[in-house]
């Protein structure tokens, strides 16, 4: 027992240390904060860890953890979010290309996803950071195609009009990203 | 694989995520959950208890649960931000990050790096702008060097400024004495984490959102929104809402402070986006400060000061 313990510990571990990164960088999007998508990631681990030993060979880790935090992350938002109080509108940015700081461009952008209601910001998180197809993204989140596009169409009208007229375009280089270069 | 429908709009948005993604704190640790979770379990396994002792345990707990309320999440918060107003020194640093539309149109941020000590009984402290300004809060007065030259320029060639009718830095201030005192020139008074704390008292949500911990600590982290007067009474300026987190150790001392707000634009400032986080440490440190010397401090509205007694040490010792 104690070897199959060990076999987990170390299985999941590795799992970690190779996917967890991606996680978190969801967990971020999804939560607005690093404090935050620590502890959704953390707080998924957990579960996943729970379930690890009846997790088949033919199972797919990265999904099974995508669900919990989707999960976990609607229930913490049921819980909380709805006591969030609106901040001011965020201020209008004359270009994209202005702004050469990526740590405070990361920041608005992170800022803005918190404003859009959950679903959308869902939406948005998993299909253009995690690429994820639409079918894939509704069965997630437990609803239609339909209502994937629709969330979509609204999050991104949503998320130009908090980040600005000028929609980022070369000011902003996109991160070297291994994962999704190889899809 | 992206989808044949996704527009050239659609397009820009992964970068843009790649972007708010891509600056991973250094310090998280994914697997710390794991890790409690499994040495509990390894602690309950190993407690065993006879069938009376369990019994007895039971009916202990029911009693103690009827007669101890738990406190509720402003409560807590509450006292955390009391004891640190008015407790024990410690240490601190913090980034804020400011961004501004300027009146050209063009956007602005500034991100400030900065570090301090506070006492809060014998209400001293410090701050130090790294590769910058300075500031000390003793005496009731609050003390700003720049840190540059062209700025001395503007201090009759002295280095300080003893900035004057600055309302007490422990007693709450309006929001735009606060938050914009030191805009331009001088110093992050207006992050200082007293005057946050002093925010904090007057806290209007608390919720208590779970588990949290640090490097040798563990405690429960807040998240709260607070209204902030802006300007002063009767002045019809709107009110600033505030919201973050805090977090509290077992200790009830405050490890970690992450704020955000939008200061609406006045007669005399652009409007301001503001984030701060602060972390905090060292608790017990006994924490010295001394005015800097009359003769190199400018006092607006005073002529010039006679040479007084040298005073030059600053020292921030750690606790013994």
């Amino acid at each position: 027992m104690r070897r199959d313990t060990g076999d987990i510990d170390e299985r999941f571990a590795a799992f970690v240390r190779e996917h967890g990164e991606r996680h978190l960088r969801v967990a971020v999007l999804l939560t607005g904060n690093w404090h935050a998508a620590e502890d959704l990631v953390q707080a998924s681990l957990v579960k996943l860890y729970r379930a690890w030993p009846r997790l088949d060979t033919s199972s797919d880790p990265d999904a099974y953890l995508r669900r919990i935090m989707v999960n976990t992350h609607r229930s913490w938002w049921r819980a909380r979010w709805r006591r969030e109080t609106p901040t001011a509108t965020l201020p209008e940015t004359a270009s994209g290309e202005d702004i050469a700081d990526r740590h405070a461009v990361g920041a608005l952008v992170r800022q803005a996803l918190t404003r859009l209601p959950r679903q959308q910001r869902a939406v948005l998180v998993l299909r253009y950071f995690e690429d994820l197809p639409e079918t894939e993204v509704a069965k997630l989140l437990g609803c239609s195609s339909g209502s994937v596009k629709t969330h979509a169409h609204r999050g991104l009208r949503t998320l130009r009009e908090l980040l600005g007229g000028e929609w980022p375009r070369s000011g902003v280089n996109q991160t070297p990203d291994p994962e999704r270069d190889r899809r | 694989m992206k989808e044949p429908h996704m527009s050239d709009t659609d397009q820009e948005v992964p970068p843009l995520f790649a972007v708010a993604a891509g600056d991973i704190p250094p310090g998280i640790d994914l697997l710390r959950g794991v890790r409690t979770r499994r040495a509990a379990h390894r602690n309950r396994v190993r407690v065993t208890l006879s069938a009376a002792a369990v019994a007895v345990l039971a009916v202990v707990t029911a009693v103690t649960l009827t007669l101890v309320q738990a406190p509720s999440a402003l409560a807590q918060l509450t006292s955390a931000v009391s004891r640190m107003t008015a407790g024990q020194g410690y240490h601190f640093s913090a980034t804020t990050t400011r961004m501004q539309v300027q009146a050209n149109g063009m956007p602005t941020t500034t991100r400030t790096d900065f570090s301090g000590a506070f006492d809060p009984a014998r209400r001293v402290g410090e701050e130090t702008v790294i590769g910058g300004a300075q500031t000390r809060f003793t005496g009731g007065y609050v003390y700003l060097n720049p840190g540059s030259a062209a700025q001395r320029k503007l201090l009759d060639g002295k280095s300080w400024i003893r900035i004057p009718g600055l309302p007490p830095l422990w007693a709450p201030v309006t929001a735009d004495q606060q938050l914009r005192l030191g805009a331009g020139l001088l110093s992050v008074a207006e992050t200082s984490p007293q005057n946050l704390f002093a925010l904090l008292r007057s806290v209007s949500t608390v919720d208590k959102e779970g588990s949290v911990s640090g490097p040798g600590w563990t405690g429960t982290r807040y998240a709260f929104s607070v209204s902030i007067a802006f300007g002063p009474a009767g002045s019809g300026l709107p009110a600033v809402t505030a919201t973050g987190t805090v977090d509290v150790d077992q200790q009830g001392r405050v490890r970690q402070l992450d704020a955000a707000y939008m200061l609406p634009p006045t007669a005399s400032a652009q409007a301001e986006r503001v984030t701060v986080e602060m972390t905090f440490g060292d608790f017990g440190a006994l924490v010295s400060v001394t005015a800097p010397p009359a003769d190199d401090t400018f006092v607006p509205g005073q002529t010039p000061i006679a040479p007084g007694p040298a005073q030059h040490s600053v020292s921030v010792s750690a606790p013994g």
